[in-house]
This record gives C-alpha cells, sequence and structure tokens, in this order.
C-alpha cells in the first residue's frame, strides 16, 4: 500500500469519521454532546475490555519475550518527559513551570491513541503483540512523575517559602495518579486477565469484544466534540505551541518505533508503542499538573493535548509510523 | 421549636479541588457537607481541566464564625490560582446540636 492509499484508508475508518463528526459538531454550534455518564460508562468498558484482553495474552507470554520491549518501554517513559521540557522551554519559550505541565503530558499516553493505534494496525492486517496494554500501564506513570517533579523543583528553587502542605500534596498525587480511573481498570484488568486465563475469558468475551468497535466510535464522537470546543483556543495559544503539539508526536513517535523495533517488537507492536510515545495525556495528567503545578496554565496544556496532538495522531501520526514501522523491519 | 441563624457556605470549584476543600472545612470545624456536580461559567480565564467541563458545588452548614473562617482559609490558599468562587449565605436551623464537634 502507498503511504496515500494509508493515510486514505485511515481516514474513511469509522473512528477518524466520527471524531470529525464530532469537531463538525462543534462547528456547527450544534448543542449534541454525549450525557456525562454515558461517556465515563464507555471509558470504563474500553479501558476495562483492554485490560482483560491484555491480562488473557499475558498469560500466555513468558518473561523473554517481554522483558526487552517492557525495558524499552520504561527508558522511552524516562526520556519523553524530559524531551518534551527540553523541547518546550528551548524552541517554544515557554516558562519552567508551563512548560513542565506541558512535559508531563506529553511524557504519558492517551489510552486512546492507543487504541486507535491498535485498531489502525488490524485494517492493515497485521496484529501487535498482546502484552502491548501492559507496556500501556508502564509507560503511563512514569512520564507524569519525571516532568512534575522537574516542576516542582524548579517551583522551589523560584519560591524558597513552600508550605509544609506541599508534601502531603505529592503523596495525594502519587495516590491520585495510581489509583485513577485508568490505571485501576487497565491494571485490574490485566491481573484478572492473567489469573484468569483465555478458558475462563470466553463467556465474557463476546460482550467486551463484540461490542468494543461500535463502544469506540461512540467515544470518539464524543472526543471529537470535546476536541472541536478547545478549537477557539487554538488562537489564544498561538503557532509555536501548534506546531511543537506536532513536532513532539513526530520525534517521541520516530523514537518509540525504533526502540519497539531494537526490543524485537513486530512491526503492529513498534507501531502502537511508537503511537503511545507521541500521544499526549488528557485524562490523568490534567488533574494531577492542575494539584501541583497550579501556576501552569491549563488553556496551553489541555488544548495542546486535545486539539493538536490529539487528532494529529489519530489522522496522521499513526500511519506515519506504521510507515516507520515497516521500513525498519524492511 | 425554636429556629437558630446559621450560614450556609457554597463554594464553586473545580473538581480537582473538591477533596482537599472538603480537608479543610473539616479540619477547622465543619462537621459535614454537601457536594453536587454543576456546570457553569465564570469570568475565570483559566478553565478547569476536567473532561467534560464541569464543577463541583461544594455547601457547608457552619456557625457564622467559623463560616468567615473557612472562607479565609479558601481564600488564602487558593484564590491566586484556581477558578473557585466562595459565599456564604444566612440560614435557619432548627438542631444546632447537630453542627457541633463532639
Amino acid at each position: 500500500m502507498t503511504a496515500f492509499e494509508i493515510l486514505k484508508t485511515n481516514l474513511l475508518s469509522p473512528i477518524v469519521l466520527a471524531f470529525l463528526l464530532g469537531i463538525v459538531t462543534k462547528l456547527l454550534k450544534s448543542e449534541l454532546s454525549l450525557p456525562k455518564d454515558l461517556y465515563s460508562s464507555l471509558s470504563i468498558y474500553l479501558l476495562l475490555a483492554i485490560g482483560l484482553k491484555g491480562g488473557v495474552e499475558l498469560s500466555e507470554s513468558t518473561f523473554q519475550v517481554i522483558a526487552w520491549p517492557a525495558f524499552a518501554t520504561v527508558v522511552l517513559g524516562c526520556i519523553t518527559p524530559i524531551s518534551a521540557y527540553i523541547i518546550m522551554r528551548k524552541l517554544g519559550r515557554f516558562g519552567q513551570i508551563d512548560a513542565a505541565a506541558l512535559a508531563a503530558h506529553y511524557g504519558s499516553v492517551s489510552a486512546v491513541t492507543f487504541i486507535a493505534a491498535n485498531q489502525f494496525i488490524e485494517q492493515m492486517g497485521k496484529t501487535a503483540e498482546g502484552f502491548m496494554p501492559t507496556l500501556l500501564t508502564l509507560l503511563e506513570s512514569p512520564g507524569i512523575h519525571i516532568a512534575l517533579a522537574i516542576g516542582a523543583l524548579k517551583r522551589a528553587k523560584n519560591n524558597s517559602s513552600i508550605s509544609s502542605g506541599d508534601k502531603k500534596t505529592k503523596s495525594a498525587i502519587f495516590h491520585e495518579i495510581l489509583t485513577g480511573r485508568s490505571m485501576i481498570l487497565l491494571v485490574g484488568g490485566l491481573v484478572i486477565g492473567l489469573l484468569m486465563g483465555a478458558k475462563a475469558y470466553e463467556p465474557v468475551k463476546p460482550f467486551f469484544e463484540t461490542g468494543f468497535k461500535g463502544a469506540l466510535v461512540l467515544f470518539l464522537l464524543e472526543m471529537g466534540i470535546v476536541a472541536g470546543s478547545r478549537l477557539s483556543d487554538l488562537k489564544k495559544v498561538g503557532l509555536p505551541l501548534i506546531s511543537l503539539g506536532i513536532l513532539i508526536p513526530i520525534l517521541h513517535g520516530t523514537l518509540g518505533v525504533f526502540l519497539g523495533d531494537w526490543s524485537g517488537l513486530s512491526v503492529g507492536g513498534a507501531t502502537v508503542l511508537g503511537a503511545m510515545a507521541a500521544s499526549a495525556s488528557y485524562i490523568a495528567a490534567p488533574p494531577a499538573v492542575r494539584m501541583t503545578l497550579p501556576e501552569a496554565n491549563p488553556t496551553y496544556y489541555l488544548t495542546a493535548s486535545l486539539a493538536v496532538t490529539f487528532p494529529f495522531n489519530l489522522v496522521i501520526g499513526i500511519p506515519l509510523f506504521f510507515k516507520l514501522a515497516e521500513w525498519l523491519a524492511g | 421549636m425554636k429556629l437558630i441563624n446559621f450560614k450556609l457556605v457554597t463554594i464553586i470549584c473545580e473538581p480537582v479541588l473538591s477533596s482537599s476543600i472538603l480537608t479543610i472545612s473539616q479540619d477547622l470545624g465543619a462537621t459535614g457537607f454537601t457536594v453536587t456536580e454543576v456546570r457553569g461559567q465564570g469570568n475565570g480565564e483559566k478553565s478547569s481541566g476536567e473532561i467534560p467541563d464541569l464543577k463541583s458545588k461544594i455547601e457547608i452548614v457552619v456557625e457564622t464564625r467559623l463560616a468567615l473562617k473557612i472562607m479565609e482559609a479558601l481564600a488564602e490558599k487558593f484564590f491566586e490560582n484556581y477558578s473557585l468562587i466562595t459565599y456564604s449565605s444566612d440560614i435557619s436551623i432548627l438542631r444546632p446540636k447537630k453542627f457541633e464537634r463532639v
């Protein structure tokens, strides 16, 4: 398939079209939005489904197979927040606190981008390793922690009168990241899947797999609406952040694909790892950043991750990483 | 029965603040609270950073003296960097003992 055909296939996939419909809905100033409870239910369903399936497949993998990809993922999780911070400081000329807040988002993962990448490679007739959801959970927390630590350090330096309450806040944030909805569902699902194995999964499989893609379409519709409502903020954040919102995913995604290929992942696996590295969190990171770095402007990080990076990855980034993974694999 | 004058402190804030606000008000002596999810818009530049964009409305029934103490504590800690509003209103209650710390 040529690059153009791949892009076209991706653009005409139901999830991308649903996302675009969401944006159009907002542009037309329609009242449509998913009820909040449905949005929450869908995200619970999607995350638990990935966790369960990943856990079952993990139960059939051996440690040797996972070891190197897991190592590569942790390395990736430690590099991306630092590189994002440096890029935001040097190229974007953001202040220390805003740069750290943005780095927390670019250092962690968007689960929806992960799912979208899996759907995409399936469309391309490839599969990713069954333990990819395990890698997703590994990549989630180092990124946020490293970036928030940078921010907290800079803050302490600038303001020597940091109150003693900050220690309490830090443990609260650690608690929040580890017990956040997405972590509980993903890790919980992985453990359940791992414990029950393929045979016990059979009876619940139809519920979690048959409806998965449909649920994803609905979820992406809402994502489109949310991203659409942020479009007006694009003017506020300015061209530099928009450009960096595209440059960073390309850099991180490329690094992810290289590390994936190096650690022995298949073309599908390397593509998904690249997409994970390229993605910016918008569920776990925003509240954590809001609590630790209250001076950072939320308009920057929410607009960059939701209205720039997510759509970019969904439409162009994922196919790009796939092409790169194919090229690397020869 | 006699009606007693009390204060209802209302705080409308970004959801991420809810738990800290509840801890602060309870540490100061409030005995209970009510939280509801609401939607709305203020003049603040900073949006709440939550998806979907909702706010929390916290209501606390306290004595006048404590109402001011709680509001001052919240103002000092959160007004600078977060979007929240807080106000108090006069209410009448029947059982002041219910709002006393035991």
